[in-house]
Formats: C-alpha cells, sequence, structure tokens
C-alpha cells in the first residue's frame, strides 16, 4: 500500500498532471461558489472535455473539482445567505448570521479550516479503512435505513426546540413535498392534477433557494439600503482559541461525515445536515445555534467535505456511487474503459493511488488557495444592495432553471419564496423542512420495502439491533426536550420551595 | 400572533384537503401500505399539530388581551425597518410575471427588462444605471451558462427566437 501510494504522489507531481488538478481545484471552487453551477454540474460539463485526457489527468481533473466545489459553496452561502452548492444549506444557518454580526470573515475562515481539515480526514478514511467501512455499510437494509432516515428527521425536528410543534409541521410538510410526483414504487401518480410537470416532482433545489434566498430577497427589498462601507472582507483562519473551540465539533462532524457519506444514496447534504442538528443537540451553547457561532459553521462545513470522500469509498471498492456526483464518476470511468470495484486496486492500481493522493492535495489546497480566492470573489460585497440584489435574484433563477431546464422550476421557486417569508415572519423554523425534503425519498422508499420484506409486519424495525439502535434514538431525541424541561421545571419548583422555606 | 393563527388556519386547510386526496390515491397493488399511506400519515401529523398550534395561538391571544398586548412595541420596531411594505407585492408581481413571460420572449429580453425593473424597485435612482445593470447581468449569464456551459436557455419565440440566435 506505502508503495502504491508513494507511486501515486510520484504521478500526481508529474507537470501536466499537477496542471489539472491546479485547474480543477480553482474550477471547483468558482463552480462551487457562484449558485446555480453546483458540483456535479461542472464534472458532467468536463466529462467530454477528460474524454480527451490519459486516465489519471481525467480523473485528476474530475475530482478535485468534486472534493473543492463541495467548500466553496459555503461562500455565498455566508456571505448572502445563497448556497452555492446544496450540500453548504446547514452552512447557512450560522454562516450568514455571522456575517451580518461583520463576523464574515471570521465565518470563511472557520469554513476553509473545517472543510479542509474534514476533506483531509475523510480521504484518510478513504485510503486506510476502505474495505472495513465499506463492509459495514454493506449489512445495511431497507429497515436500517428507514430507521436512519427517521432519525435524522427527528434529529431536526427537536432542533427548533421550544418550537417543536413548528419543527414538526416543517417536517412533515417537507416530506408531504417530497411525495408529490409519480411514485417510484408503483407508479402512481400522487397530488399531480394532470400537470405534467408535477409528474416528475418537486425538486429541492427550488424549495431550497426559494426558501431560504428568495424570502431573503423579498424581505430586503422592503428595507431602505445605505451604501456599502468600504469594507473588506478577507477570511482569516481560527485562532488558537477558536480552533480549541471548534475542534471536538471537527472531529464528531467529520466521523459523522465519513460515515453517512459511505452509505450509499445518503449524501453530503444529509452529512451536512445531520452534523449540525447533532452539534447542536451535544453543544452546551445549543441554544446560540442558529445566532452565528463558529461551531454552527464548522460542524456542516467539516461533515460534508469528510463525506464527499465518504461518498467515494463504496465507488471504488464496490462499484456502487454514493452520491450524485460519485454516480457520474462511475460514468466517467465507464467511459475510460475501467471498471470501479474489488479488482480495481489490483488492475488499476497506479491511477486508483494517483487519485487517492489528488484528492489529499486537492483538499490541503483549500488552505492555500481559498484565502486570496475569497478575497477576490468576496469584491462583491462593495457593490451596493440595490445592484446585488437582483444578481442574487438572477443567480437565483439560473441556478433553479439550470437542475431541470424547467421554467415550472423557477415558478416553483418563487411559490416557495413567498412560503419561506411568511413562515420565516411567523418564526417558523425553516431547516426542517428542507430536511423532509431531502429525506423523504429515502424514508418512503425504504419504509415501504421494509414492509414489503416483512409481509407489512412492523417488527422488522424491532427486531434488528442496527435499526432498533437508530430508533431507540429517534425517539430518545423526540423525548429529550420534553424530559429536559420537565427536570428544569422540578428543578425550579424545588429551588422556589428552598427559597420560599428560607425566607 | 394574528400570523400565527391564520398560518396555522391555512395549514389545517391543506393538511385536511390532501389527507382525503392521499386517502382517494389509486391503490394498485392492493397492499395495505399503498401509495397513499406515507402522505396520508404525514397529512394527519400536519393537522393534528396545526390544531395544536391553533389552540395555542389563541390561548396565547387571550392572555394579551389580559396584558394589553405586550408585542406592540416589537412590531413598530419591526415596521421601521421594512418601510416600503409595499415593495414586497411590487417585486413578487415583477417575478411572477418575468416567470409568466420568460418561455414567451426569451432569457435575453425578460433578463433585461426584469433585472432593469427590479434594480429600480432595489433603490437605484438613475434609469440609465439601472439598464445598465440589466444589461451587463444578463451579457455575464449569456456568457457562462448557454455559451461557456452550453445550458440551453429559454430562446422565446418569433423575433426573440431569431435575436438569441444572435449570442448563443
Amino acid at each position: 500500500m506505502i508503495e502504491g501510494l508513494l507511486g501515486g504522489f510520484g504521478n500526481l507531481f508529474e507537470p501536466f498532471n499537477f496542471f489539472i488538478l491546479m485547474v480543477g481545484v480553482l474550477l471547483g471552487f468558482i463552480g462551487g461558489g457562484i449558485p446555480g453551477i453546483s458540483g456535479t454540474m461542472l464534472v458532467i460539463i468536463l466529462l467530454p472535455v477528460s474524454y480527451a485526457m490519459d486516465p489519471a489527468a481525467a480523473f485528476l481533473l474530475l475530482t478535485s473539482i468534486y472534493a473543492t466545489s463541495v467548500f466553496s459553496g459555503s461562500i455565498s452561502a455566508i456571505l448572502f445567505r445563497t448556497p452555492g452548492t446544496p450540500e453548504a444549506v446547514a452552512t447557512v444557518f450560522d454562516g450568514y448570521p455571522m456575517a451580518k454580526k461583520g463576523e464574515g470573515g471570521k465565518a470563511l475562515g472557520i469554513s476553509i479550516f473545517s472543510s479542509a481539515t474534514g476533506g483531509v480526514f475523510g480521504t484518510l478514511v478513504l485510503i486506510f479503512l476502505t474495505p472495513l467501512l465499506a463492509s459495514f455499510a454493506l449489512s445495511f437494509s431497507s429497515p436500517e435505513y428507514f430507521a436512519l432516515a427517521l432519525m435524522g428527521l427527528t434529529v431536526v425536528a427537536s432542533l427548533s426546540a421550544g418550537n417543536l410543534v413548528k419543527g414538526f409541521i416543517g417536517v412533515s410538510f417537507g416530506l408531504f413535498i417530497a411525495t408529490i410526483g409519480i411514485d417510484t414504487m408503483t407508479g402512481v401518480p400522487r397530488f399531480t392534477f394532470g400537470s405534467g410537470q408535477l409528474m416528475s416532482g418537486i425538486d429541492f433545489i427550488p424549495v431550497l433557494i426559494g426558501l431560504f434566498a428568495i424570502s431573503e430577497v423579498l424581505r430586503r427589498v422592503q428595507q431602505v439600503h445605505k451604501v456599502n462601507t468600504k469594507q473588506k472582507v478577507s477570511s482569516e483562519l481560527p485562532n488558537w482559541n477558536v480552533m480549541k473551540r471548534i475542534s471536538g465539533v471537527i472531529g464528531r462532524s467529520s466521523l459523522l461525515g465519513v460515515f453517512i457519506g459511505i452509505l450509499p444514496g445518503i449524501g453530503a447534504t444529509t452529512a451536512a445536515m445531520l452534523s449540525y442538528s447533532e452539534a447542536a443537540r451535544w453543544s452546551k451553547r445549543s441554544k446560540e445555534f442558529g445566532t452565528g457561532i463558529p461551531e454552527g459553521v464548522a460542524a456542516p462545513e467539516s461533515a460534508n467535505n469528510a463525506a464527499a470522500m465518504g461518498a467515494m469509498v463504496p465507488l471504488l471498492s464496490l462499484g456502487i456511487p454514493g452520491s450524485a456526483t460519485t454516480a457520474i464518476l462511475l460514468g466517467a470511468f465507464i467511459l475510460h474503459g475501467i471498471q470501479p470495484g474489488p479488482l480495481m486496486f489490483s488492475t488499476q492500481g497506479s491511477l486508483i493511488y494517483t487519485i487517492l493522493m489528488g484528492l489529499l492535495v486537492a483538499n490541503l489546497m483549500i488552505l492555500l488557495i481559498a484565502k486570496p480566492f475569497i478575497s477576490i470573489f468576496s469584491k462583491i460585497l462593495l457593490v451596493p444592495y440595490t445592484v446585488i440584489g437582483p444578481l442574487i435574484i438572477l443567480f437565483c433563477i439560473v441556478g433553479t432553471f439550470a437542475v431541470r431546464n424547467s421554467i415550472f422550476d423557477v415558478a416553483m421557486m418563487l411559490v416557495f419564496g413567498i412560503i419561506g417569508y411568511y413562515l420565516e415572519n411567523a418564526k417558523f423554523p425553516l431547516a426542517p423542512i428542507v430536511l423532509g425534503v431531502v429525506l423523504g425519498p429515502i424514508a418512503e422508499d425504504q419504509f415501504r420495502r421494509a414492509m414489503q420484506m416483512s409481509n407489512n409486519d412492523i417488527s422488522i424495525f424491532f427486531t434488528r439491533p442496527i435499526a432498533l439502535a437508530f430508533i431507540i434514538l429517534s425517539i430518545i431525541s423526540i423525548l429529550y426536550p420534553f424530559i429536559n424541561k420537565w427536570i428544569k421545571k422540578r428543578r425550579n419548583q424545588g429551588g422556589g420551595t428552598d427559597q420560599t422555606v428560607a425566607s | 400572533m394574528q400570523l400565527e393563527r391564520n398560518l396555522s388556519i391555512i395549514m389545517i386547510v391543506f393538511s385536511s384537503f390532501f389527507l382525503v386526496m392521499s386517502l382517494q390515491v389509486e391503490n394498485r397493488t392492493g397492499n395495505i401500505i399503498s401509495a397513499g399511506t406515507w402522505p396520508a400519515a404525514l397529512m394527519i401529523l400536519m393537522l393534528v399539530l396545526s390544531v395544536i398550534l391553533l389552540m395555542r395561538a389563541l390561548k396565547a391571544k387571550d392572555v394579551q388581551n389580559i396584558k394589553g398586548d405586550p408585542d406592540d412595541s416589537a412590531d413598530a420596531d419591526n415596521e421601521d425597518q421594512l418601510v416600503h411594505p409595499k415593495k414586497f407585492f411590487l417585486l413578487f408581481a415583477v417575478l411572477a410575471i418575468y416567470t409568466l413571460i420568460l418561455g414567451y420572449v426569451g432569457f435575453i429580453a425578460a433578463t433585461i427588462l426584469g433585472i432593469f425593473v427590479m434594480a429600480l424597485l432595489f433603490g437605484i435612482k438613475s434609469y440609465i444605471r439601472a439598464l445598465l445593470t440589466g444589461i451587463l447581468a444578463t451579457a455575464g449569464s449569456i456568457v457562462l451558462f448557454p455559451i461557456l456551459l452550453n445550458l440551453p436557455f429559454p430562446r422565446g419565440t418569433g423575433i426573440f427566437y431569431t435575436l438569441s440566435l444572435l449570442f448563443y
């Protein structure tokens, strides 16, 4: 293995390969930074271009775009509340409030540091633990997947502590949105009202952009915009104290991210969302989440980069893609006449190790290149909101349209913009809706498959140890806010009685 | 609180309507768990929670009536910030019209006009600057998306279709 890695390192530093890697890193930054161009889209576009190159250069280009675009999606998420990529949606929750407080540079620095750490950690796992982790994920079946999705849903609902009812309404609304369209298992149209466009369902990108970006623009158009002061936004890497503060969060989120990334079908977006809520749940500052704290940026950013690398594990070891982009990478391998899978390490060892070393260097490059890149990218901040506002709307429209080339999606984005505006006015948490839409298809499909497996015997979820463990965790997370409230109430009552006695 | 009450009523209507719809979804397999079961369960959950939310909102209203509405000052602050409430409806109208005409007049004409009007709505005083914003933003997106990235942007019909062929 060590020989393979050294060989890969040597291949990587061949001038042309290294040049291609740098091009990939920069393209990934730009692609991820601009809302509407996702890493997936860039990989698709450059696939035909890469066919002309030799496999090592081609896969260095595609995988480095994939690795770095996950990070750069956070730049516009922090600065403009518009996630550049879907993976950065959870970064908005604390990144944007930090930027609003004038801590944009700090938030970007935390994002750089967390992304690079998460990415490097994910790559190391990818290199050393591929066979072991892949075999664990392989043992998962429908009941386990459903239980995992359920846990994800209950986690975010309980995140809206104090607004538990609103959180659960949001989750059920999001899950319901995901059911619109042709049912994948029986082919029955659901809630389509005869519309051809609704047959393919409502994509989660218009929902996401509408709820978070359009609602914000609709709010800001009502405000008076002062001319921007010439504030220079440059990212500042976190100092020792902040690093110490977020190191635990980064460690936990990276682990969780890699684990989720390895599971096929659950990508970096879910990993970021889950790790955000886990960080909120276990933090001493759980109530401050959503107000702009470093942990809220560190958790999703380390998790999504780690998950992106984790998603490569089943691709390289088993030939099963773990996410949309890795599915395209699978296509790229086949296009180059290579079949990913267990045999790949013996037949294409040199290529695999070059890719692995390339991913490691690409993630380290985030630390080096992100800072100057952001200082150029953030010049946009000097432009007044009177210009930025219409441009954000334009990016939202193009970003939504680009997913399926559909004007209907643009209309959906607008509808969800209005919904998001009013829900936010009524202090409804928006994140549970997005999580419902993202996890909805997995939760429903796996639930129904599990029920088919067991002939409609619900005990299947309680007789399989991993599924049972996830379900117990879900129940705990639903009950935890209530128990916590009850304990506090009891304590206060106890305290009150003591005081009365003392007085 | 009034908004919360209204929203919970809308949600009750929404979940009741789609609960009925879910129960009417065709069951092709004859299985107990059909295509309508999952959405029906979700709508029951949403209905119950919306009723709870409505009851809470009504209860809170009663308490406020007794105490003399403590939210008054907060509302006033909020109104101070959102000084142009009409612009919300105007921007929504512009976006709705933009979406409606996009397929007919194509990306170029719709976007130049759309961004021009939006820039004025956001507060650009000069018509020339607003128009320049529209033209430059449209030009930038055309170079980036349909030309460099081969995205098939809407071309419109008739003369707008011919116009689009000059650029992408």
